[in-house]
C-alpha cells in the first residue's frame, strides 16, 4: 500500500521551529548534526515521530513563501504511479540529477506538490551526492 | 507519543482531486461525507488525507493544516502555552479534552485530536482489541 509518510514546512527560522515540535509533541531528529545545503546558511531538520517524517526546511527571505509546502507518499511502485499519474497529466517532470532524498516530485491536479520515494523518508539515502551527503 | 496522523488539502473540485488519489495511489474513503457537504476523507491505512471543500473560496488551493494525535490534549496544550505565551489556541473544539486548533510559531495550523482523525485505527486500536 501507498503510505503517507512525509510532510516538509518552510521557514526562515528552522531551528526555532524544530524546537518546537520537539518540544511540543516530543518528535526526534532522524538523523542529528545535518549541514547545511548547499548555499545556505541555515540547516534543515528533519524530525519523525517513528512513522512520520515532518521536514522544517529552511527557507531564505524573499525566496518562497514560508508555510506548508509539500507532502510525500512512499510508494510500492514508482514506474505503476508515474504510468497512472500520466492518466491524469500528459508530463511527469523528473528531478533534476543534484536533488537528493526523494526520487521524484510530482503535482496533483490541483498543483499540490508530492514527493515520491520507494526507498522513503526516514532512512535517507540521498540519490546522488549533495551537499547535505557531506 | 504524539502522532501526525492528518494532512487536509483545500480545493475547489473535491471529488476530482479525492478521484486522483484513489486512482493514482489506492487510497481509499474513511469515513463518508456529511450531508450537503462536499468534503472528502480518505486513507492509506494509517494517516487520513482530507481533501477540504474550499467555500466560496474562502482559502488558497493547496495544504491547509495537518493533524497530530496525542493521548492527552489538555496537556499538550498547556506545554504549547508555555513554549509560545500569548499565542492562544485558534479555537477549542467541543470540548478541551478532545480536540484543539492551534498554529506553531510560525503560524502553520495544527488540529490536535485526542482520538485521532481516522474512524477506524487500524494497527493499535485492533491490536489493543484483541487484548481485551
Amino acid at each position: 500500500m501507498n503510505q503517507l509518510r512525509h510532510l516538509a514546512i518552510r521557514t526562515e527560522e528552522p531551528e526555532k521551529l524544530a524546537g518546537f515540535y520537539i518540544e511540543a509533541f516530543g518528535f526526534r531528529e532522524v538523523r542529528e548534526g545535518w549541514p547545511p545545503a548547499h548555499g545556505q546558511e541555515t540547516r534543515s531538520f528533519h524530525l519523525t515521530d517513528g512513522y512520520f517524517e515532518i521536514a522544517i526546511l529552511a527557507n531564505r527571505p524573499n525566496q518562497s513563501p514560508n508555510g506548508l509546502y509539500h507532502f510525500g507518499i512512499k510508494v510500492d511502485d514508482m514506474d505503476e504511479t508515474v504510468r497512472r499519474l500520466k492518466n491524469f497529466q500528459k508530463h511527469v517532470q523528473r528531478r533534476p540529477d543534484d536533488t537528493s532524498f526523494a526520487e521524484l516530485r510530482v503535482s496533483d491536479i490541483d498543483g499540490n506538490l508530492i514527493d515520491l520515494s520507494v526507498h522513503g523518508f526516514l532512512d535517507y539515502k540521498p540519490l546522488k551526492s549533495g551537499e547535505e551527503e557531506k | 507519543m504524539a502522532q501526525i496522523r492528518h494532512i487536509a488539502l483545500s480545493s475547489d473540485d473535491t471529488e476530482k482531486l479525492a478521484r486522483f488519489y484513489t486512482e493514482v495511489f489506492g487510497f481509499r474513503q474513511s469515513r463518508p461525507t456529511p450531508e450537503g457537504r462536499k468534503t472528502i476523507y480518505l486513507t492509506d491505512g494509517h494517516v487520513e488525507l482530507t481533501i477540504l471543500e474550499n467555500l466560496n473560496q474562502q482559502n488558497s488551493n493547496g495544504l491547509h493544516h495537518f493533524g497530530v494525535q496525542t493521548d492527552d490534549v489538555p496537556t499538550t496544550v498547556n506545554r504549547i502555552e508555555k513554549i509560545q505565551p500569548g499565542r492562544p489556541l485558534i479555537k477549542s473544539g467541543s470540548s478541551l479534552q478532545e480536540d484543539a486548533w492551534l498554529s506553531d510559531p510560525s503560524g502553520n495550523h495544527i488540529y490536535l485530536s485526542a482520538k485521532g482523525t481516522l474512524d477506524y485505527q487500524p494497527v493499535e486500536k485492533y491490536a489493543d482489541r484483541k487484548k481485551k
